[in-house]
């Protein structure tokens, strides 16, 4: 699985479901919470994205703000899992 | 502010009549013994879907104990949250009057949990851990931490005891099931008096002093959470027990379908309780 075609699905899942529409610029190292393109109440619907199109389990571990500041974080956090449990 | 003081000193003195020892309320057997109910089966999430149909009743009452340990689950991080923001207001000078109260209902919710857990490690071996992530704000209006955290909690006890109501009703569910939504019920409804009528004296001190903007997208905010909650009633980890394959896929497919109708009869409740305080049906977008 490449890097980079991770990063573009989760920019793509992002844009289309943040409630920002000021027509800010979003990119991989956009911080993503801190200019609330995610919020909070999104992060549930964004966890089962990841664990269904990465076939992966987020564990309570990973549940920490630092792992989904960018779009680059979440990918790195998805490779991290996927190596992990799929040897 | 018109803090609602009066009911707080009558909400307090029936505490103090409906006091119990946590240790004695509950029986505890050693096992459940056979399958049974411990959700109503319409309730659950798989309800009607093709899984539902291609399995045994056996297999459905098996989901009901599974959707039970996660609904406690769900229960006692709601709670968590609630008893560390209750604490951190005892005597805060925004809420002078209610202090004696909160500490009432840290003894309760702290019972609650008690049970919740108890049943959880007891006869499933786990509470299953929160599937959210809360993050820091420091951009709060005058006031709207405040009525944040209420309402949230308000909307959370409004959906929990709603459906402890209709769990300790039902004939069809397991007696520890139904004894320990009623048990629940019987301190939640004085907590819901006394949100309810908390949340309305905040919205209505506070959401004067905002800008139209901020008034609305805190209401916005607030209903949005109501329909967010829902979501925790659909895990993963509940499908991972019954052995189902590609969870996330199943749960994603749930939340995005035709919603259920206890799940549209909470969510109302839930935004009833908001537009009662006085908090309109706002900005669909919200803030947070
Ligand atoms: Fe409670
Ligand atoms: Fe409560």
């Amino acid at each position: 699985m490449e890097r980079s075609e991770v990063e573009k699905e989760i920019l793509s899942w992002i844009s289309s479901h943040s409630s920002r529409h000021d027509g800010g610029h979003l990119s991989a190292s956009t911080p993503v919470l801190l200019e609330r393109w995610v919020t909070s109440l999104q992060i549930a619907e964004l966890l089962l994205f990841l664990e269904d199109t990465y076939d992966l389990e987020l564990t309570v571990d990973t549940l920490k703000p630092e792992n989904f500041q960018t779009a680059a974080t979440i990918a790195d956090l998805v490779l991290r899992v996927r190596d992990a449990s799929h040897g | 502010m018109k803090l609602p003081e009066s009911l707080a000193n009558t909400l307090l003195m029936q505490s103090q009549t409906a006091f119990y020892d946590p240790h004695e309320a509950v029986h505890w057997p050693d096992d459940l013994g056979g399958p049974s109910w411990y959700m109503s089966p319409e309730m659950l999430s798989l309800h009607g879907t093709s899984w539902w149909k291609e399995t045994t009743e056996q297999e459905h009452m098996q989901l009901s104990f599974w959707e039970f340990v996660n609904f406690l689950s769900m229960n006692i991080h709601g709670e968590k949250l609630l008893i560390e923001g209750i604490a951190t207001r005892l005597y805060a000078p925004s809420l002078p009057a209610v202090s004696h109260y909160l500490h009432v209902l840290i003894d309760e919710e702290n019972k609650h949990s008690m049970w919740f857990g108890t049943f959880c490690s007891r006869y499933a071996g786990t509470v299953f851990p929160p599937r959210s992530l809360s993050l820091p704000r420091n951009d709060w209006k005058e006031g709207e931490e405040d009525l944040q955290f209420f309402a949230r909690i308000l909307l959370f006890e409004e959906l929990v005891d709603t459906m402890n109501v209709a769990l300790a009703r039902d004939e069809r569910l397991h007696p520890l099931a139904r004894e320990i939504n009623r048990l629940h019920h019987r301190d939640e409804s004085r907590h819901i008096a006394f949100g309810q009528t908390l949340v309305a004296a905040l919205w209505q001190e506070h959401s004067l002093s905002w800008q139209p903007d901020t008034v609305r997208k805190v209401a916005g905010d607030l209903h949005l959470f109501a329909a967010t909650l829902l979501q925790d009633l659909v895990n993963p980890a509940v499908y991972r027990k019954m052995g189902i394959p590609q969870t996330a896929r199943l749960a994603r497919a749930v939340l995005d379908g035709q919603p259920r109708t206890s799940c549209i009869q909470l969510e109302q409740r839930m935004r009833r309780a908001l537009v009662r305080a006085g908090i309109p049906d706002g900005d669909p977008n919200g803030t947070e």
